[in-house]
């Protein structure tokens, strides 16, 4: 691993949300946020910020569904859970980039196979 | 501090201070942990409009959603009301299908012939060039003299390739009986370089074909090659027989090509004039011409080049080019000129069907749904928004529509191919006219149109009247039925407008063509068969061998049982052919050339006149007495005789044809009565007639009279025996009676009459049905007036006149706007018209007759229904 922070590639955002509501049962943002600076362990650059658009739009596409809770601070705060429908969307969103992402690193360091 | 309704704000704030907190404690001072937090999350507005921006198409998202579902409902409770009431959905249904059918129709016809492009290459720059004779009393489209076509081919640089043709009647002479063709002797450049035509099989002709005495070579139709020849496909290089020689096909043209000439061709030669023909003919008219504009050019311009040269031969050949104008005519208007007005006409009344198809529709809806205003009062009530309301209507309406528009179109198919099948023969292009796509993409617009008119009244009706109201007024929609009565009364105003302007204008179109066919032709073509026998080849190149001919034939034909008379002429009346010849009486002074009249000639057999039945005014006809050798005769028609001879007696006279300073002098014999000889409705121009055993002409048409009681079609096979006796290799062809020629150049008339009686009668009925259910819609609104009045002692009688007297109101405006219709229509039909005004107060009056009484007829149906209401069953429904 590198030092290097990583910009995200389109479409990123939406798979680390859905990987991230597979391990836990309920999450606000800030708590989206947080796992993936933990899983990552920083070397995604992201703008915080740009959760909440996609937030939104997979709830829209209903994969996601939302209520109100109080967070760990005692704040009011929007809780994201996956529907079922969220949960088969993920199964395969990760499957897809499992798939993905051995084509592309065998086919840029085709001497080594996979990393 | 609570965000915006939906939390949005608030949500992004908890995220913004939660990571502060984070950042807090892991020791940040709060001022640096917020503005770290800050930083991290990047710019929150702008977030904040992205998240609604998903907001917002969730929102719509589920409108559409819901709005399809709404739809759909409609669609399935919608259907259901239209089977819940099929008697007034069929009547809507046929109602539109009829007026979508008939524009369908109409339009296709108009399509093809008027706005099609023709199917050439590059059509936009073929035109027709025409001599103008009208400064000389003469046509307008005139052939031309070959050497007047050299000079425009040669001098007009807006002309890339002008081609010249003339017609052609070979006789082929292959297997079986002989086949009189129709073609076209052609200059070479017409098919390769103005009509850009590439033969299927074989090519064009060449340049050095077209020269005196270039080979014997034909093109052919691809009809020709595959229905007369076989369809073989070594055919180019074949030969065939025509007018007993050898020809060799050199080329086949594709399939469906038809040149856009003024008969069916089948087969084409080169013209291949000699070098006397090509300068010697600035005078005569045996050519026509089509020509190629160079890319580019407008037929303005070319015009103006025309018109320019025309100039320069006038004063180069006085004696020939003077007052004679060149025109050129862009193809497709020379071909369609004479239908334009006519399905124009017609277009407009099938466009007024339309209107009054959607009107009744709309009419009938709106009387449907003001039975219906209670439920939809109740749905208001239980909460169902009027736009719902509004919006199930205007689904009812679509599925109508759309239904009417299928019945429609296929109404429209079939009313196309039978107005193709009912189109007067001669109709140009009919063979282009077809339901496409074009066709249908107007039908669907039509359609789209339709349900509009008919739906957009109902629907607003809806929105404006007080639906609540109908609910306390005992759900009997009696309570607005004010408003309602004044809207559906206007509707009758409009309909009996369009009906009465349809009558009028098909009346006075009628009156026209029973005026047309009532004409005095002069002649009496009712028992007479005509036909014509070509004499080619080799042993009629003499004009002795031709007379000699017919003075064989002709006795036979008079022999034959069942005939009267018979005789020939080089052209029959109404055949559209002309025959010009420069007139003069012997000693009238010579005009210059500019300003010499000219008389139509025809060279006749003895009988012909008599067979024919033209009336000798004076003096006699030509007879069997007037031969070669003889007395050099000839007779004149009255318009002659009054022109030439006003003051004095024609007989004994002479008079001077042709060149006058080297005239062919003939003696006044003869006076005969004139005859309708271009069309039915030509005026008179002078004639003479000259005998064909003095002055024997090519071939000859000829005439057999039946005797009374006999068909004159049963003469036919006895005709053909006759001819085939003397020489079997002649083709007898254009065997048709004259009656049917007559009916033929009445055509275009009687199809225009029969077709705007038919949307007339239409019309009407649409008109009636409307009245008849605003007046009883009217009466069934006011029952209870009725009733009360009735109770009260009023006279059942004068129940009835009243309640005509008031249906008849809306009538009576709405025959006012018909007239004015009517009016305005007057200008598009005057070109139409034969001895009728284009207001003719005739017909006009005839028409408003025929509609007050109808109107009358429908009204007192319900009225009579009024003046029986019982006051007791009224009086206890309340």
């Amino acid at each position: 691993m590198t030092e290097t922070n990583l910009t995200l590639l389109k479409g990123t955002v939406d798979i680390l949300i859905l990987a991230c509501l597979g391990q836990a049962t309920a999450q606000h943002g800030y708590g989206i946020a947080e796992w993936i600076e933990e899983i990552t362990g920083g070397t995604l650059l992201l703008e915080e910020g740009t959760l909440y658009p996609a937030l939104h739009r997979l709830q829209r596409k209903g994969l996601l569904e939302s209520s109100w809770g109080t967070s760990e601070n005692n704040r009011r705060a929007r809780y994201y859970r996956l529907t079922q429908k969220g949960q088969a969307e993920r199964a395969e969103a990760v499957q897809h980039w499992d798939r993905y992402a051995q084509a592309v690193s065998s086919a840029l360091a085709p001497g080594r196979g996979r990393s | 501090m609570k965000g915006a309704p939906d939390g949005i704000d608030e949500e992004l704030r908890h995220h913004l201070e939660a990571r502060a907190a984070r950042l807090e404690s892991e020791g940040w001072s709060p001022d640096e942990a917020r503005a770290e937090a800050r930083r991290r999350f990047g710019d929150p507005r702008s977030v904040e409009a992205a998240v609604r921006r998903e907001e917002r198409i969730g929102r719509w998202t589920m409108r559409w959603k819901q709005w399809l579902d709404g739809v759909r409902s409609d669609v399935r409770v919608g259907t259901r009301q239209w089977f819940r009431t099929p008697g007034v959905g069929v009547l809507a249904l046929l109602t539109l299908a009829l007026g979508i059918g008939a524009t369908t129709a109409i339009f296709s016809l108009v399509d093809g012939i008027l706005l099609r492009p023709l199917p050439f290459h590059e059509p936009d720059r073929l035109v027709a060039l025409w001599a103008d004779w009208t400064e000389r009393g003469g046509p307008e489209r005139e052939w031309w003299g070959y050497a007047n076509l050299h000079d425009i081919r040669t001098e007009v640089a807006s002309l890339q390739e002008v081609g010249v043709y003339s017609g052609w009647r070979p006789t082929l002479l292959e297997r079986g009986d002989p086949i009189q063709l129709a073609g076209a002797a052609v200059t070479a450049g017409m098919l390769r370089e103005v009509l850009r035509v590439t033969p299927v099989r074989g090519r064009a002709f060449l340049d050095e074909e077209d020269v005196p005495g270039g080979p014997a070579v034909v093109v052919v139709s691809h009809a020709f090659w595959t229905e007369t020849l076989g369809g073989q496909p070594g055919v180019v290089g074949q030969t065939i027989n025509l007018d007993g020689s050898p020809w060799e096909i050199v080329g086949v043209l594709p399939r469906g090509f038809s040149p856009p000439l003024p008969f069916p061709a089948e087969v084409f030669s080169p013209l291949q004039l000699d070098a006397a023909e090509r300068q010697d003919m600035r005078g005569n008219a045996s050519f026509r011409a089509l020509a190629r504009m160079a890319p580019g050019v407008s037929v303005a311009s070319t015009q103006e080049e025309l018109t320019a040269l025309a100039t320069r031969l006038e004063e180069q050949y006085p004696e020939h080019n003077t007052s004679i104008g060149f025109r050129a005519v862009g193809l497709r208007d020379d071909l369609v000129a004479s239908t334009r007005s006519g399905l124009t006409l017609v277009l407009a009344a099938v466009g007024l069907i339309l209107l009054l198809a959607c009107v009744n529709v709309a009419n009938l809806l709106l009387a449907r749904n003001s039975t219906r205003e209670a439920s939809f009062a109740l749905r208001e009530a239980l909460g169902s928004g009027r736009r719902r309301i509004v919006r199930l209507l205007l689904v009812e309406t679509g599925l109508l529509a759309a239904a009417g528009g299928i019945l429609g179109v296929g109404l429209g198919v079939v009313g196309t191919r039978a107005l193709v099948a009912l189109a007067p023969r001669g109709t140009p292009r009919i063979e282009s006219v077809s339901t496409d796509g074009r066709v249908l993409a107007v039908a669907v617009a039509v359609t789209g149109v339709a349900a509009l008119l008919v739906g957009l009244l109902p629907a607003l009706k809806m929105k404006t009247s007080d639906l609540r109201r109908s609910l306390v007024g005992g759900g009997r929609g009696a309570s607005s039925s004010g408003a309602k009565l004044r809207l559906r009364a206007g509707l009758v105003v409009l309909q009996v407008g369009m009906a009465v302007a349809l009558l009028g204008t098909a009346g006075i179109l009628a009156r026209s063509f029973s005026e047309l066919r009532s004409v005095d032709l002069g002649f009496r073509p009712g028992g007479v068969m005509t036909f014509f026998v070509g004499l080619q080849g080799d042993g009629y190149a003499a004009p002795e061998s031709r007379m000699a001919f017919y003075d064989e034939l002709i006795p036979r034909l008079q022999a034959l049982p069942g005939v009267e008379a018979a005789g020939g002429v080089n052209s029959l009346p109404l055949a559209g052919f002309d025959g010009d010849i420069t007139f003069q009486a012997e000693d009238a002074p010579i005009p210059p050339p500019g300003q010499r009249r000219a008389a139509w000639i025809r060279r006749v057999t003895p009988d012909y006149m008599e067979t024919l039945g033209l009336q000798v005014v004076a003096g006699r006809g030509i007879e069997a007495g007037d031969q070669r050798g003889g007395l050099p005769v000839a007779v004149i028609n009255q318009t002659a005789a009054d022109t030439h001879f006003p003051d004095e007696d024609p007989l004994g006279q002479r008079v001077a044809l042709g060149d006058p300073e080297d005239p062919l002098l003939l003696q006044v014999v003869g006076v005969v009565a004139d005859i309708r000889n271009f069309g039915v409705r030509d005026d008179f121009r002078s004639a003479v007639y000259i005998g064909n055993r003095q002055y024997p002409s090519g071939s000859l048409f000829l005439a057999l009279r039946a005797a009374d009681g006999v068909d004159p079609n049963s003469l036919v096979p006895g005709l053909r025996g006759a001819v085939a006796e003397l020489d079997p290799t002649l083709a007898v062809s254009n065997v048709q009676a004259l009656e049917d020629m007559v009916a033929e150049a009445l055509g275009p008339d009687r199809f225009l009459a029969v077709l705007l009686g038919g949307f007339a009668a239409l019309a009407l009925i649409l008109a009636v049905v409307g009245l008849y259910g605003v007046v009883s819609y009217s009466v069934g609104a006011r029952v209870r007036e009725l009733g009360v009045r009735i109770a009260l002692g009023a006279d059942a009688g004068t129940i009835r006149t009243r309640v005509i007297l008031a249906s008849m109101l809306p009538v009576s405006v709405g025959v006012v706007l018909g007239l004015a219709l009517a009016w305005v229509g007057s200008r598009f039909t005057e070109t139409l018209l034969y001895r009728v005004s284009p207001v003719d107060p005739v017909s006009l009056s005839w028409t408003v007759l025929v509609l007050l009484v109808t109107a009358c007829a429908a009204a007192a149906i319900p009225a009579t229904r009024a003046a029986r209401v019982d006051p007791m069953t009224v009086l206890r429904e309340e």
